[in-house]
């Protein structure tokens, strides 16, 4: 099925022109036959009428010779050029009409048997019957004369046969078919243009709400919808509700997945608090400075780096970007003010000043919550590592909120920043100047299709960019 | 320093409440939200750590108790749930710090004897009272700059007082701070600790206020 059209309009419409090229050829070709019908059978009542007329007007003159009185030459039988004409044939001569008065008796024609307008055969035994004494069709020239469309008729004259035969030109039928034909050809040509109109009108309308439909789909995947609408036709109304429930179970089976992944991090993180409780206890039992052995500092360090391989995954696997792009709105400004007076409290000690300059109506299409673990991680590393003071601010590109927080603390190597990203480092790795939420709040950035860039102040520190992308709140 | 460890998980609850009475800290366990808020409300404590997942009441509902009771006493968040989001909540719920679990024991008590010095009012690690120093960060006493030996229960008394040094600390008070929750008291006791403490950092810097309790002070009468 390769010649189909892909697209289902494409087939409908395809479909329905052939359709309408057959029904339209085959009115035209109905009509033009019953058009030629009547054409003929007008001129067939003319030409039987001066059959009748001559056969009642046949004499015979003083000489025995046939003849026609009154001659019978009215128009169009006078003029040669008219193409019409009749002739009276019998053992005592001719008499022919005006128009064949320098040609003479025409050798007609063969009669026409069966007519080609004999539907069916049916008209042979009806027509059988009424022709009985009526004239009979024969087509065709005479010997060097035009076509013409002979009536003929044997009609008994004394004891003679005398064949009257009346003929009219061809183009005495196709003139008038012609003219009919023009107007005919034309109206169906219309009809068919309006018919193809109302079909890719019908194609249209019929298949809006699956363009709908896949507009419903786009914003649901732009997570500006949860669900398709469900005021559909009557047809599509089934398979949007299906549709519809495949994406709440779908929802509901990543909500599922993330309770376990939650469920699972936070079940651990209670037995290695309390091995590590436990690494911790031993020292401290024995005599005041008792050296701790090199095992129980590489299980600190592996019970150090599991919980911050849990923490890493627990927060990847939590991000609520990873449903796909959402509706989502975080007021940037009130939300870091939250952020920082926090950090205010966890960094209390080192008297950290905060401060945010960004403008109020600004939000980002990110959860709060994976909002939170970005600056979360990137205020506390600020925090950590700033002499005194951490400036964040914020500016707007199209669609794109870029938020920038500056420390004054030692900065970053830019050879270190790859290994600043990677997820899972050991503490101790770390190099001065950011700590290991980097890589997590890196991956968050760029599930909801941003960026975080680390640079090196020119004036020392750290200025960390982050690119997510815009809502314009209302 | 009297501390209201509340932590459902038995084996966190005993280590934990272990490694703090090794820092002279006096420890009284909650194993529930219910006990924990009922103490907190009645009990004379210094600080409080609480976790959030507890049974019967939920961590942040008790710490939302205590601060609409005007309770203000300094409490440390301890607990599993390490989104910065569940931070956030904390702390607009009235903690004072957050501590995610897996932590390391120095860190924990690092914080706890922060928040207790602040809470105190005291700004610097270092709390002086007339020859007498005292670390709040490290939990050292020093005596004309020389590092001063003292038993638990002394350590307790003396934390108590400098940290609320010029002030008068009552009978009561003191007795609750020094000793777990459990612990036979015997009130002479405490008399006994007083004046070991007076002769080994001078007489005249705990003065007995009649009626009330003890206070330390600088000033030499």
């Amino acid at each position: 099925m390769t010649w189909l059209p892909h697209s289902l309009a494409g087939r409908l419409r395809l479909a329905a022109i052939i359709a309408i090229i057959a029904a339209l050829l085959i009115a035209g070709l109905v009509i033009a036959f019953i058009l030629q019908r009547f054409v003929v059978g007008q001129i067939d009542q003319r030409l039987d009428a001066q059959i009748f007329a001559v056969s009642s007007a046949l004499q015979r003159d003083g000489e025995g010779r046939m003849t026609v009185t009154p001659v019978l030459n009215g128009p169009p039988y006078d003029r040669p050029q008219s193409g019409w004409a009749w002739q009276a044939s019998g053992p005592s001569g001719d008499v022919v009409s005006a128009s064949l008065a320098g040609v003479g008796a025409v050798k007609l024609p063969a009669i026409v048997p069966g007519r080609l307008d004999n539907f069916l055969g049916l008209r042979d035994w009806f027509g059988l019957l009424r022709s009985l004494g009526r004239p009979k069709t024969a087509e065709g020239a005479g010997l060097g004369d035009e076509m013409r469309h002979w009536r003929i008729l044997d009609v008994p004259f004394g004891t003679e046969t005398v064949t009257i035969a009346a003929g009219a030109p061809y183009r005495a039928i196709s003139g008038p078919l012609r003219e009919a034909l023009l107007p005919l050809a034309l109206a169906l040509l219309t009809l068919g243009l309006l018919l193809c109109g109302a079909l890719f009108a019908q194609v249209w309308l019929g298949l809006r709400p699956l363009a709908s439909l896949r507009d419903g789909l786009a914003d649901i995947r732009a997570g500006k919808l949860n669900a398709l609408p469900t005021d559909q036709p009557s047809e599509i109304r089934p398979l949007v509700e299906e549709v519809n429930s495949l994406l709440a179970d779908n929802a509901e089976g990543l909500a599922r997945a993330r309770r376990h992944v939650a469920n699972l991090a936070h079940g651990l993180k209670t037995p290695l608090a309390a091995l590590s409780l436990a690494l911790e206890a031993r020292p401290a039992k024995a005599s005041s400075d008792a050296a701790v052995t090199p095992g129980a500092l590489t299980m600190r360090d592996q019970l150090g780096l599991m919980e911050r391989l849990i923490r890493h995954h627990l927060a990847r696997a939590r991000a609520a970007a990873l449903a796909g792009p959402t509706r989502a709105s975080t007021p940037v400004r009130d939300r870091l003010y939250d952020l920082t007076g926090m950090m205010t409290n966890i960094h209390r000690e080192r008297a950290i000043s905060f401060k945010i300059s960004v403008a109020s109506d600004l939000a980002v299409a990110v959860e709060t919550q994976d909002f939170d673990e970005i600056f979360g991680n990137l205020l506390d590393n600020a925090g950590k590592w700033a002499r005194s003071r951490v400036a964040i601010s914020a500016a707007s590109d199209d669609g794109h909120v870029i938020i920038t927080i500056e420390d004054d603390g030692p900065g970053i190597d830019t050879a270190a920043v790859p290994e600043a990203m990677r997820p899972g480092r050991r503490i101790d790795e770390a190099t001065p100047g950011h700590g290991f939420g980097l890589p997590i709040a890196a991956e968050l950035t760029e599930l909801y299709g941003g960026h975080l860039n680390l640079l090196q102040r020119s004036e020392g520190g750290l200025r960390v960019e982050v690119r997510l992308p815009k809502v314009l709140l209302p | 320093m009297k501390v209201l460890l509340v932590e459902d998980d038995e084996s966190i609850a005993s280590q934990l409440a272990e490694a703090l009475r090794n820092e002279n800290f006096v420890v009284d366990i909650a194993r529930n939200g219910e006990d924990g808020q009922h103490l907190g409300d009645t009990g004379a404590y210094d600080i409080a750590v609480l976790d959030l997942g507890l049974p019967k009441i939920e961590g942040k509902t008790v710490l939302k108790a205590w601060r609409a009771a005007g309770r203000n006493l300094p409490v440390l968040i301890l607990t599993a749930r390490d989104g910065w989001s569940e931070k956030v909540d904390g702390f607009k719920a009235g903690a004072d710090d957050y501590l995610t679990k897996p932590f390391r024991t120095e860190e924990l008590i690092m914080r706890l004897r922060a928040l207790v010095r602040r809470a105190a009012g005291h700004a610097q690690t270092k709390i002086v009272c007339g020859p007498l120093a005292f670390d709040a960060q490290l939990g050292t006493f020093e005596l004309d700059g020389l590092p001063l030996k003292l038993t638990g229960l002394e350590w307790r008394v003396l934390s108590s007082l400098i940290l609320r040094k010029e002030i008068v600390v009552t009978r009561t008070d003191l007795l609750d701070r020094v000793y777990d929750g459990d612990a036979e008291v015997d009130s002479n006791s405490l008399e006994v600790i007083i004046a070991r403490l007076r002769r080994k950092i001078g007489h005249h810097h705990i003065a007995t206020v009649r009626g009330l309790g003890y206070r330390l002070t600088a000033d030499v009468e």
